[in-house]
């Protein structure tokens, strides 16, 4: 509910009116109070994580991997020894808590930005990543933010302070500008068209291919859905145009309050969606609570409003609170306020840390101080030796190949479906997919007859003799080749084989049936 | 004058994020400073088709190698269950990881470590039952090997060679007996790269000396083979 509306009869605000209400219209900042609340509990999870390993991963006692060397800036930022590093990640870890919690807030958030930005920039292996970077913008947003005046510890002794010198004092004003959370807002609008236009600069992501490769990639968390869906490739192909198209459009839509919500909720699916399809796990909770600063004041009142909400709460949080301009403790008394709360802050910082460090000190990460000193290093087998250290190998056919399917029709450049069973007369497409890289090759593909295998107790099919062959080469820069094949009544109905051949190698081969057509059966 | 800090700030913030879109769109400068991760969004700059995993080890001076990927005290999995040399595409830091296992653990004097990139199309990492709704072929994983770097226990860094990615798409443009012919004609006595570090016991990217061309497929009789 902002503060700057034009009351009925008077002429609507210009473009520039409208503008400064877009950006300094008052609101109680519900939304960035709850991104505040949620967003480091978040990432709280990664830095817990990571604490034990503080050492190996970002100090001159261990191996830290900056981004800057990548650039080609070594020395961009300073590395600090064992126990300095211990002690500023322990603190990070403790603000990120009281950022939370709304403890000493402000300070709090710019500390929590310094730090997390300078971790972040000190491992670019296993720290720094496009989620935490995300979450190092709203940090550094939320601290120039008044979010910590709502739902805080600061509130809470603030409001303690005033009551204590005057009982009948009303609730402090607690609007204030929302440019910050419209910067929030911007910049994810801004996130999504980077995203938009680095799938315009790579095309071999609207075919899929690149979502494929990615979902059967063994590197981030169990994705079964993923590997599962992967091998759908129409259904992947698609998605990725209306991921595409909601990235592109995101900025201009997520301003209109008709279009907000289902562009939200289709933000949510898609994050949720990354969990179980690629292994993500934090990036999608990180947007998750950065969401929430799309929640304006009117959101927030209709939310609390509801009777569920109302219920849990008792009623209480649904009436907003007054703006009186009254009710602030007075200068000597909150000065006082201030000091002790900082002194208290102050000493478990110092606390903190120091325990942090000795904590980890008595870990002993690299248990140096065993009975034998440090440990000894694994020694290979002879077996791993040759496998590691053997002549390398030029790529065999089968590996350039990722798959080789059978339908009928082709949507753009896959087949709507892959099927195993043909009717006289259905047209047979035979499609291989490629793997990049590979040179210009030329593959056969041949339909063959079926036979049983003799050698085999259970009489297995193998292919038999050769029925038809067609071969075309596949350029360097395609991924996909195409057979077609008319499957006319000069096929005897049964058992068939298409295998595909490159240098004279067999790469793949797939079995299918053939049966007489829907006329010819019916006749019978 | 709280106004005028916010709307500089307004203004400032909205500029940095607009010239990360900007140099994103038009492909300039997205590498130029570290800053520049903080704002491009590139979040899907392209997977391969295969997958693949780092070893670090380390020869000893009596010809035994030694296991500095998996480190004595533990390994950390960043964001699933590989280790974290698993994301250094560039083996621009694996060498330092290797060294500081050789820091805190007991063992001979060492004599070399060797980054090994090992590679298998991801096609075989579909479980079973997927591999067999799709697939009639067995299953038939194979791995390649691929050394990345060579460096003494100093952190010096005698070779370095290029990905099994990059190698082998090199191999499919330079199958080509024409283009070989004629990346050779012209090719100067002396060469200089300003890339290259002076010095005959490092050997950079070994297979593409001379113009790109990967050296296997160069003729001895080329002007560096004088």
């Amino acid at each position: 509910m902002t503060e700057t509306v034009a009351p009925i009869g008077q002429p609507a605000p210009s473009l520039a009116g409208e503008f400064k209400n877009f950006l300094f219209a008052k609101e109680i900042p519900y939304g960035l109070a709850l991104v505040r609340i949620s967003l480091p509990l978040v990432l709280l999870v990664d830095v817990v994580r990571r604490w034990p390993w503080a050492r190996e991963l970002y100090s001159t006692d261990g191996s830290p991997a900056p981004i800057a060397s990548n650039f080609g800036y070594p020395g961009y930022l300073p590395e600090f020894s064992g126990p300095v590093t211990v002690g500023l990640f322990t603190a990070l870890t403790l603000f990120l808590v009281t950022t939370s919690v709304g403890w000493r807030t402000r300070f709090s958030l710019v500390a929590t930005t310094v730090l997390y930005f300078y971790f972040m920039m000190m491992d670019v292996l296993s720290t720094i990543s496009k989620y935490t970077v995300i979450a190092n913008h709203l940090l550094l947003l939320l601290s120039v933010s008044a979010c910590g005046d709502l739902w805080s510890v600061d509130a809470w002794l603030r409001r303690r302070r005033a009551r204590q010198e005057s009982p009948a004092a009303a609730l402090p004003d607690l609007r204030s500008p929302i440019w910050p959370q419209r910067l929030a807002q911007i910049l994810f609008g801004m996130i999504y068209f980077g995203a938009a236009i680095t799938k315009l600069h790579t095309p071999e992501f609207f075919s899929g291919d690149q979502l494929v490769f990615w979902m059967i990639t063994n590197l981030n968390n169990e994705h079964s859905l993923g590997e599962y869906m992967s091998q759908h490739p129409l259904a992947i192909s698609v998605s990725c145009f209306i991921t595409f198209l909601w990235e592109l459009i995101f900025i201009f839509t997520i301003w209109n309050r008709k279009l907000k919500w289902p562009m939200l909720a289709v933000g949510t699916v898609f994050h949720v969606m990354t969990v179980f399809t690629l292994g993500l796990i934090i990036f999608p909770i990180v947007i998750m609570a950065a969401y929430m600063a799309f929640l304006d004041e009117a959101d927030i009142q209709t939310i609390l409003n509801w009777r569920f909400v109302r219920w849990l709460t008792g009623g209480r949080l649904a009436v907003p609170p007054r703006s009186t301009g009254e009710g602030h403790a007075s200068l000597a008394s909150a000065w006082r306020g201030q000091f002790g709360s900082m002194a208290t802050f102050a000493l478990t910082t110092i606390l903190v840390c120091l325990a942090g460090i000795e904590a980890e000190h008595l870990l002993d990460h690299y248990q140096m101080r065993g009975p034998q000193g440090s440990l000894p290093l694994r020694e290979l087998t002879d077996e791993e030796v040759q496998q590691l250290f053997g002549p390398e190998r030029p790529l065999r056919q089968c590996d350039k190949m990722l798959a080789f399917d059978l339908g009928k029709t082709l949507v753009g450049e896959h087949l709507a479906s892959f099927q195993n069973v043909f009717r006289h007369g259905d047209q047979l497409v035979a499609q291989v997919t490629l793997n990049p890289p590979h040179e210009d090759m030329w593959i056969d593909c041949v339909l063959c007859e079926s036979t049983t295998d003799d050698t085999q107790d259970d009489n297995q099919l193998i292919p038999g003799r050769m029925v038809s062959k067609v071969g075309q080469v596949v350029l360097r820069e395609r991924s996909r080749g195409n057979f077609f094949f008319r499957l006319d009544s000069a096929l005897e109905p049964g058992d068939y084989f298409m295998k595909l051949r490159s240098g004279n190698e067999e790469v793949a081969r797939k079995h299918f049936v053939l049966r007489p057509g829907v006329q010819a059966a019916a006749a019978n | 004058m709280k106004r005028v800090l916010a709307v500089g700030f307004i203004v400032f913030y909205t500029g940095v994020l607009t010239y990360g879109n900007a140099c994103h769109f038009l492909r300039f400068k997205t590498s130029s400073h570290p800053l520049m991760y903080m704002i491009v969004w590139d979040m899907f700059c392209g997977w391969s088709a295969f997958d693949s995993r780092t070893h670090i080890i380390a020869e000893g001076q009596d010809e035994k190698f030694y296991d500095l990927t998996h480190a004595p005290w533990g390994e950390f999995h960043p964001y699933g269950y590989v280790g974290r040399e698993n994301y250094d595409q560039f083996q621009a830091h694996t060498g330092t990881m290797g060294l500081n296992v050789l820091k805190h653990t007991r063992h001979e004097p060492i004599a070399r470590l060797f980054i090994i990139e090992e590679c298998w199309a991801k096609k075989y990492n579909l479980p079973d039952n997927l591999w067999k709704m799709r697939y009639d072929d067995p299953k038939d994983v194979f791995k390649y090997h691929r050394k990345r770097i060579a460096m003494l226990p100093d952190g010096t860094m005698t070779q370095s060679y290029t990905s099994f990615n990059e190698f082998h798409a090199h191999q499919t443009v330079m199958d080509n007996p024409r283009l070989v012919q004629q990346s050779t004609l012209g090719m100067p006595l002396f060469t200089y790269d300003p890339n290259d570090k002076p010095g005959r016991d490092f050997l950079g990217d070994a297979e593409l000396e001379g113009n790109g061309m990967p050296a296997q497929v160069l003729s001895p009789s080329a002007p560096s083979g004088n």
